[in-house]
């Protein structure tokens, strides 16, 4: 009879199997929580990450210049053609850029807003009016990239 | 004894079935997740430190870059220029754009390390004032014209050039392959001799004469044992006029 009880019917051995159930159901589901949190943590870090390194390439890789100057007399504007010569790389970007003029240490005009010039192109750019600059005038010429480049170039005002 | 028996049990087994699933999510999150990220972060950095390698070595070779420039019209009353050009680096340089004055003329012009080019028959509009001419090369440089500044004179043609020099153009019709011989004789004994090849796809070919005192000078083209014509073939050249153009038309 004892024995009997012991084989089919003993209460007592059906909890540590039970216990054992509900164990690994815990450790299962934790696990697969944790794994896929990890997963999805992880991925968003990759992306998160490329994105900010390909910001950083982005940033090194422009490349611009002021290739040509003009100051338009009648208009007293200054016609600045900025040219994106980081085509030539496979790291090439299209920039946007602003330009602003600075004479004795004085801004003296800047174009409006940043104007995009894409890679291997030139654009040219005007500034709004300068006033008038007498002959001989030494301007600075600076070219500010969205990405916080900067490229400078000297201009003196030529005579009529 | 029965008692120990019946705790130990399933203690035992409890902790084995966890340790080994904890084990198993440990090694599987450290496969699928951290070791990848590891991987990839590596992977990224590594084309980080390409793109600068490749950058400094553009920034490099757009510092090795020169080329000498000499902008010169087609004839004395021409109003077109031509832009000869010699690469004086071991890269090959292209040129994007010549401007003239601020008129801009777009080209694809290529010319192989350490040899030279004309661009050719850059039309512009002419009027009496001082003609200033750029080129521009793809790796972002500018270099100025030798020349610079040319004078346009109505009635008169083109003046100017480098100080104390004679720039002597060689004019063709023949696509062919031609060797000519530039020879200038002057005051002091000065006498100057050179050899000036015209490639087939050329119209014209270019002698720069550096010439150190003021004086006449005669001037003589050859191409093997025959004389080529020469306008003026006596240049007078002071501080007055520094620089003068001899046209010879070669036919």
């Amino acid at each position: 009879m004892d024995k009997d009880q012991g084989l089919l019917g003993d209460r007592k051995a059906v909890s540590p199997v039970v216990a054992s159930i509900i164990l690994c159901s815990a450790v299962l589901v934790i696990g697969i929580s944790i794994s896929s949190f990890t997963y999805s943590v992880s991925t968003n870090l990759q992306i998160s990450y490329y994105d900010e390194i390909k910001k950083d390439i982005d940033t090194i890789s422009e490349r611009f210049t002021v290739e040509h100057i003009a100051y338009d007399e009648d208009a007293k504007k200054l016609h600045v053609w900025v040219f994106n010569y980081g085509n030539t790389t496979e790291y090439s970007v299209d920039i946007e850029v602003k330009v602003s003029v600075w004479g004795n240490g004085t801004l003296l005009g800047e174009s409006d807003g940043f104007q995009v010039i894409p890679s291997g192109k030139i654009v040219e750019i005007t500034t709004e009016s300068l006033g008038s600059l007498s002959a001989g005038s030494e301007l600075v010429v600076k070219v500010n990239s969205r990405r916080q480049n900067v490229a400078y170039q000297t201009y003196v005002v030529p005579t009529a | 004894m029965h008692t120990k028996h019946m705790l130990s049990r399933p203690l035992r087994a409890k902790s084995g079935m966890s340790t080994v699933l904890g084990t198993l999510f440990f090694v599987g999150i450290l496969f699928t997740s951290v070791i990848p990220l590891f991987l990839y972060v590596n992977k990224v950095n590594s084309y980080y430190d390409t793109a600068v390698t490749e950058m400094r070595q553009f920034d490099q070779d757009r510092e090795r870059e020169r080329i000498d420039v000499y902008a010169y019209p087609f004839n004395k009353t021409s109003s077109q220029i031509n832009v000869y050009i010699k690469n004086r680096c071991p890269l090959s340089v292209k040129i994007v754009r010549v401007w003239v004055n601020d008129d801009k003329f777009e080209f694809s012009f290529e010319i192989p390390a350490m040899g030279d080019g004309t661009i050719e028959n850059i039309e512009i509009q002419i009027e009496t004032k001082a003609y200033y001419i750029t080129v521009m090369t793809a790796r972002g440089n500018t270099f100025s014209s030798y020349t610079n500044p040319l004078y346009y004179t109505v009635g008169e043609g083109w003046s100017g050039g480098m100080g104390f020099t004679i720039q002597v153009v060689i004019q063709t019709s023949t696509q062919a392959t031609r060797f000519f011989k530039v020879n200038v004789t002057g005051p002091s004994s000065f006498t100057y001799h050179s050899d000036v090849l015209k490639r087939p796809h050329e119209s014209s070919c270019l002698a720069v004469v550096t010439v150190t005192l003021e004086g006449e000078y005669h001037v003589r083209v050859k191409e093997g044992t025959n004389s080529i014509p020469v306008t003026p073939e006596y240049v007078y050249v002071d501080f007055g006029t520094p620089s003068r153009w001899v046209y010879a038309n070669a036919g």
